[in-house]
């Protein structure tokens, strides 16, 4: 009986062990070919992690406010997702959006990138969207870093409501 | 209380089974902590592989202990 009982926890066990192999395999590889990040403002994610330098941001809740330029970001993903396509949601209150930009190069090389579209929604609140190449980005333990420009006078905010990142293979 | 099904035997209820316990959680966090080094992120991307570590570390000191 002992024994039985003990090889029926053994044998749970290992299928629980490839079961959740399998889940990883399946989380990073889905199946759509797309993987949606959202990123917690104020709040490191294992993938996104929060806005930094902490002095040129600050947390409004539930918004962030960028108040100096640039602010960074840094994106965890595997290789084979090779694009992504970056939406930010916010409202330009003194401080205006120029762009995103992607490190390529140490200690201060950045490849900027133009949003593809901008648009204002009923709301009020301005969505850009941006499609960025991640293959010519450095990408240290897979860690890329990516730069958000403002520019404005000093003290005035862009007040930041979202930031959601589409992997696509 | 009687337990029939363990009665006859002297079954210790969490040593026995942490040793299989123990077993099966170290292989699994070696595994976890290689895939996560040769590419960083497959894992801890979704939950902390240090997790099954420490589990495989307290089983495996309960897996020791003696009357």
């Amino acid at each position: 009986m002992r024994k039985v009982f003990l090889q029926t926890l053994n044998l749970l066990l290992i299928l629980a062990a490839i079961g959740l192999g399998l889940w990883l395999v399946n989380q990073n590889f889905p199946a759509a070919n797309q993987l949606a990040v959202a990123a917690t403002l104020g709040e490191d994610t294992p993938m996104l992690s929060s806005l930094g330098p902490p002095l040129r941001t600050a947390l409004d809740y539930p918004h962030q406010l960028i108040l100096d330029t640039p602010v960074y970001f840094d994106l965890r993903s595997l290789p084979w997702f090779t694009r992504a396509r970056v939406e930010l949601r916010y409202r330009e209150e003194g401080r205006t959006l120029v762009g995103l930009a992607g490190k390529v190069g140490e200690p201060w090389q950045y490849a900027p990138v133009m949003p593809l579209l901008v648009t204002t929604d009923e709301d009020g609140w301005q969505r850009a969207i941006f499609d960025v190449d991640l293959t010519n980005l450095m990408r240290p333990k897979n860690v890329r870093r990516f730069l958000i420009e403002t520019v404005g006078p000093a003290g005035r905010a862009l007040r930041l409501k979202s930031l959601d990142v589409t992997l696509e293979r | 209380m009687n337990f029939p099904f363990f009665k006859h035997h002297r079954f210790h209820f969490l040593v026995e089974p942490a040793r299989v316990v123990f077993r099966v959680s170290i292989v699994t966090s070696f595994l976890l902590l290689a895939v996560e080094y040769l590419l960083p992120g497959f894992v801890a991307n979704w939950f902390n592989p240090l997790w099954v570590l420490l589990l495989a570390a307290g089983s495996g000191i309960l897996s020791q202990v003696s009357e």
